[in-house]
């Protein structure tokens, strides 16, 4: 079928009249391979102008619509619209931006015409080369497998199990919370691992092993909930941790009271140090200042006669309690010492403790007890889950998010999610939010009884052309590119791909183009901008 | 003869932030070149180096490619690409008997739409002292 | 007239910008209440945003753009909440509208009218580092990009007979006779985006703010670095001239409001960035307590900005005192006193609750705490299908916001599925 190309130049009242003239720039397009009509129009953006725009597609049986008239980003989803009035596939339409492009940072009036002219042209020259593009859906498993059941990993499960959702939760502990078995449309495998993933958001093939025995479980979508842990004495390494009188901050207070129980009588001496293995691991918690307040404030009810100190660095309590637990602190009388813990050692009945100031200089000082109030890590075997589900982990080892601020439950590998201390040291209330969030996010991204739509214009592989060199793989940040190991070549997951076309640059053999984006679509607007 | 040289430029834009960019600039009603003809494309990391070079070898007085800030891109990484591919490339020029500084990558952002413009206008200033591509005027005589 | 399901967000910073695409993603009509004429909050007053000093709006203007495409997103600007009842899955909400004068359909945003526009006055968008027309839109690329007649400056709404913006129009969009009007909502949950504010620094007269026009506060700092603000990006003192020395000053308010905001440092080494940027000859001096950087990356970031603790000075200012042209910055190190001189203080204030918390509060049958902030449980309010999301329940950086916006829309499509509050 001949191309039926109609060109309409928008005046946009006299935004682009007045720098463009549009009496002389129309005959310059009529020549134009393909075009049918050139016409411009006061407003195409109006009421009236789409109508008439989605009228003319129908009357000139048009093939192919280009728009020049704005930024594509004010009015590219108004003119597609106008394109499926018209009955006319809207990718089957080019805009020029001929406003914010040409006319309103053109002095010269000949100048900005002939500009518009050029840009018009390569608008056209790369429309007629436009296939239509479908808009594609794909079926999708509402399931989830949510990995890890403390509580990210629960508050995840109860926000998302219903009647047309079954949520599996696996944990390397075989017996899992009351609160997660008893969940309607949750399945635990407690005792499990995960061993290997295959497929992608909407269908993953997760396998599962424990002792002996494997199970593979199908799900659209994953989450990390793999948590966080304190750092051991062994892995802060400071001489003489070993010491009988030092204690690592455990969770459950109550894990201090043998040691309260063993300090001498009178007026012990109790010292709270702070970033117990920070530079070790080279970022501060965030969480363990707070931790501490709580800590020193539950030690003076359960040990009112001991004397408490404090070696700290910079305190950090940002929000609503903190700054208040923290000069609550200050007013029980508290010793304060910024400093950083370099050695302990146990001398006689007492710990010596010594630091670094700020200003270089050592100082010591010694107590009974001596509370360590140590650094978040990622739990043990994330590093092994992250390594087998290929997401992206930070240089501490917590999974890396899709974007820090705009996507904080998502991860590099679509269908993925993380939520609480998996990203990152949390405290209780951060932990349900993220986990509320990830919920949120997938209920709303992989809905029971939807399909996912595709993105129209990904990247496609000409399998004749490709030569099985995967250098398309290494550069795609989104894994959308597999390696048919039967038939060697290569193969897009469009449920994946972005678009961006950097598989496209990086394919030396020209298998690759971009849907709406071909080599020879660019080509010919490179031509028509430099002729 | 004699009628002032008017250079052709391709202008590359990712669709992220340097095409946004200069809609800013558009918005602002700053001066930009009309030299240079506008290229959208999703992201720097798609020009591979042929496009680039046909780019100049169709007769072009120069290209600029504009893409995000490095850590701004879009898609993560792209404009890392993008710039050791056009970088290499460069190294090329010099071997077809074209000047290096034909070609241009800049990062420009959303908001930098006065950066658009004057990296526009120092890249065109640029070209009209390079004067009109020797492959074009090959081809022309 | 509507549905059940459909949600009123107040408030379209990040927050609620977020809220709105999952909301809208997850199948449910959402209602989005600006009291300003634009989105954007004030994430959009950014140039660059902490850790990774990404560009904030190329970040930000496509969720915008989309936002405004979404034909599940209901707009509705320069709007604020009168009344509220009923229960989780069948409120009643109340709107006042005021009047825009320009029509949102006709106008394309061209801008004509506002060089027509006589008159002048401060641009409150760019902290009054510069002026702005009766009728215009912030700062280029806010988004509508519509602009507004603002009553409060326009002669016409003082009885003179101008008509120049209407003149300049050639789309029929500027109407002086549009009126404020009141709009009736069925909705099954709330979402409360106002953010917070930020403490005046005029209470800290010690400080000299608005006594020496060399003291500034962060705000007017991003602004003025901002490449699409008033200067263009071009970081100057009030007369024009650029800083020598710049002092940075930490936790102002802090003590005040027994609060450590979370997001200062950070911002204030990112201001590192931008000055070592835009004035590598300055010399900038932080004065700071205890430094709180407990994200990813952002020890790196200190190490980056400040290697070997360059320009650090771990100290208490006492006040600020004018001398001349130049600043003193009287501090307390290690119990002594000490003065440095700069021609540049930028202040850190503290965040605060929202402007106008008490009265939405009250609208909205929700409890404030002591602080002013929102009373929260996660993310629920003290009344069941309300949530609360972001800076209006204490300070929140973007990230937080973001997350607090999933979390809370999550939780609305829960009250509204099953009629109580979902956690």
């Amino acid at each position: 079928m001949n191309a039926r190309v109609g060109v309409y130049v928008c005046e946009c009242g006299n935004n682009i009249s007045d720098q463009v003239d549009i009496a002389a720039l129309v005959p310059m397009l009529e020549g134009a391979p393909g075009v049918v009509k050139v016409m411009s129009h006061r407003l195409l953006c109006s009421k009236e102008g789409q109508e008439f725009l989605a009228e003319e597609v129908r009357k000139e049986g048009l093939t192919h619509l280009v728009v020049a008239a704005c930024s594509p980003r004010q009015h590219l989803p108004t003119f597609m619209e106008v394109c499926k009035r018209g009955g006319l596939n809207p990718y089957l339409m080019q805009m020029a931006n001929i406003r914010e492009q040409c006319a309103w940072v053109t002095s010269d009036r000949h100048e900005a015409t002939e500009k518009a002219a050029r840009m018009i042209r390569a608008a056209i020259a790369r429309v007629v080369r436009q296939a239509p593009l479908p808009e594609r859906e794909v079926e999708a498993n509402p399931d989830v497998i949510i990995i890890g059941g403390g509580l990210s990993g629960t508050v995840t499960a109860s926000m998302l199990a219903g009647p047309e959702r079954r949520v599996h939760v696996v944990d390397r502990n075989p017996t899992l919370a009351v609160a997660l078995t008893s969940l309607e449309g949750v399945e635990t495998h407690g005792g499990c691992e995960v061993e290997a993933v295959r497929g992608f958001f909407g269908n993953f093939e997760v396998e599962l092993a424990s002792k002996g025995s494997r199970q593979e479980v199908r799900v659209g979508a994953m989450v990390v909930c793999t948590g966080s842990r304190a750092t051991t004495l062994q892995e802060m390494g400071y001489p003489g941790s070993e010491a009988p009188h030092v204690v690592v901050l455990p969770q459950d207070l109550e894990g201090l009271r043998p040691y309260l129980d063993a300090l001498p009588s009178g007026q012990p001496k109790v010292m709270f140090v702070h970033c117990a293995g920070r530079e070790r691991v080279g970022y501060c918690s965030g969480v363990c200042c707070l931790r501490s307040f709580k800590a020193m404030r539950w030690m003076v009810e359960t040990a009112p006669n001991a004397q408490l100190s404090c070696l700290h660095q910079d305190i950090c309590v940002p929000g609503r309690d903190g700054e208040r637990e923290y000069q609550g602190i200050l007013g029980i009388g508290a010793r304060m010492t910024w400093g950083r813990l370099t050695a302990l050692a146990q001398q006689g009945p007492q710990v010596t403790v010594s630091f670094r100031r700020e200003d270089g200089s050592i100082g010591q000082d010694a107590a009974d007890l001596v509370i360590l109030v140590p650094a978040t890590v990622p739990n043990h075997g994330a590093r092994a889950l992250i390594d087998i589900i290929g997401v992206e982990a930070g240089p501490a080892g917590f999974v890396e998010e899709a974007h820090p601020m705009l996507e904080p439950v998502s991860t590099s590998v679509k269908g993925i999610y993380v939520a609480g201390s998996a990203s990152g040291p949390r405290d209780g209330r951060a932990t349900s939010l993220l986990s509320l969030a990830a919920a949120a996010q997938i209920a709303a991204e992989l809905r029971p009884g939807k399909t996912l739509r595709l993105e129209a214009q990904t990247s496609q592989v000409c399998e004749a052309l490709c030569t099985g060199c995967r250098n398309c793989m290494t550069v795609c940040t989104y894994g959308a590119i597999e390696y048919d190991l039967v038939a060697q070549t290569c193969r897009v997951n469009e449920t994946i791909c972005r678009g961006c076309g950097n598989c496209v640059a990086a394919c030396p053999s020209e298998a690759i183009s971009v849907k709406g984006a071909t080599y020879q679509q660019i080509l010919q607007e490179i031509k028509e901008a430099v002729r | 003869m004699g009628e002032m040289f008017q250079p052709r430029i391709v202008g590359f834009l990712c669709n992220w932030c340097s095409y946004a960019g200069a809609d800013l600039a558009g918005a602002n009603r700053l001066n930009v070149p009309s030299s240079i003809t506008p290229i959208k494309v999703m992201c720097s990391s798609r020009l591979d180096p042929t496009l680039v070079l046909t780019a100049l070898l169709r007769g072009a007085d120069g290209v600029l490619v504009a893409g995000c800030h490095p850590g701004d891109c879009h898609y993560g990484e792209g404009n890392y690409y993008a710039r050791r591919r056009l970088y290499l490339l460069k190294e090329v020029l010099a071997a077809l008997g074209l000047e290096e500084d034909r070609l241009s990558l800049e990062w420009i952002s959303a908001s930098e739409g006065k950066r658009f413009a004057d990296v526009a206008s120092d890249f065109d200033r640029r070209i009209r002292e390079l004067g009109p591509n020797p492959i074009r005027k090959r081809g022309q005589t | 007239m509507t549905r059940n399901g459909d949600i009123l967000i107040i408030g379209a910073g990040i927050g609620g910008i977020q809220a709105s695409h999952l909301l809208s993603k997850a199948g449910h009509q959402v209602h989005l209440v600006e009291k300003t004429a634009h989105i954007g909050g004030t994430s959009i007053k950014f140039e660059d945003v902490f850790p990774n000093l990404e560009c904030a709006t190329c970040m930000l203007s496509p969720l915008e753009q989309e936002l405004l495409q979404d034909p599940n997103v209901h707009l509705l600007t320069l709007t604020e909440v009168a009344g509220l009842e009923g229960g989780p899955g069948d409120f009643t909400v109340r709107l006042r509208q005021r009047a825009r004068y320009v029509n949102l359909e006709n106008c394309i945003g061209c801008g004509a009218c506002y060089d027509a526009c006589p008159v002048s006055t401060i641009n409150e968008f760019e902290e009054g580092l510069s002026q702005r027309k009766a009728i215009c839109i912030p700062c280029a690329g806010t988004l509508p990009n519509v602009p507004r007649i603002d009553k409060e400056v326009c002669i016409r709404f003082k009885g003179q007979e101008c008509v120049a913006c209407q003149q300049a129009c050639m789309f029929e969009a500027v109407e002086y006779g549009q009126e404020d009007r009141d709009i009736e909502l069925k909705v099954g949950a709330v979402l409360v985006a106002v953010g917070s504010g930020t403490m005046d620094v005029r209470e800290l007269p010690h400080l000299s703010y608005g006594v020496h026009p060399g003291v500034f506060t962060s705000l007017e700092l991003e602004r003025l670095n901002a490449s699409n603000g008033p200067t263009e990006g071009k970081i100057q003192l009030r007369d024009g001239r650029a800083p020598n020395r710049v002092a940075l000053v930490h936790c102002v308010g802090r003590r005040e409001r027994t609060l450590c905001s979370g997001v200062c440092c950070r911002y204030l080494l990112k201001f590192r960035h931008y000055l070592r940027h835009k004035l590598p000859c300055a010399e900038v001096l932080e004065f700071h307590g205890d430094l709180c950087l407990p994200n990813k990356g952002d020890q790196r970031f200190l190490g980056e900005m400040a290697p070997d603790g360059e320009g650090l000075v771990r100290a208490e200012v006492v006040r600020i005192e004018v001398e001349g042209d130049y600043l003193k910055v009287i501090h307390r190190r290690d119990g002594r006193e000490a003065i440095e001189t700069v021609d540049m203080v930028v202040l850190s204030p503290a965040l605060t609750p929202p402007k106008g918390a008490t009265e939405l509060a009250r609208t909205l049958g929700v409890e404030l705490a002591d602080d002013g902030f929102f009373v929260v449980n996660g993310v629920a309010s003290s009344r069941p299908g309300i949530l609360i999301l972001g800076g209006a329940s204490g300070p929140k950086d973007i990230r937080e916001t973001v997350v607090e916006a999933l979390a809370a829309a999550g939780g609305a499509c829960k009250a509204v599925m099953e009629g109580e509050d979902g956690k």
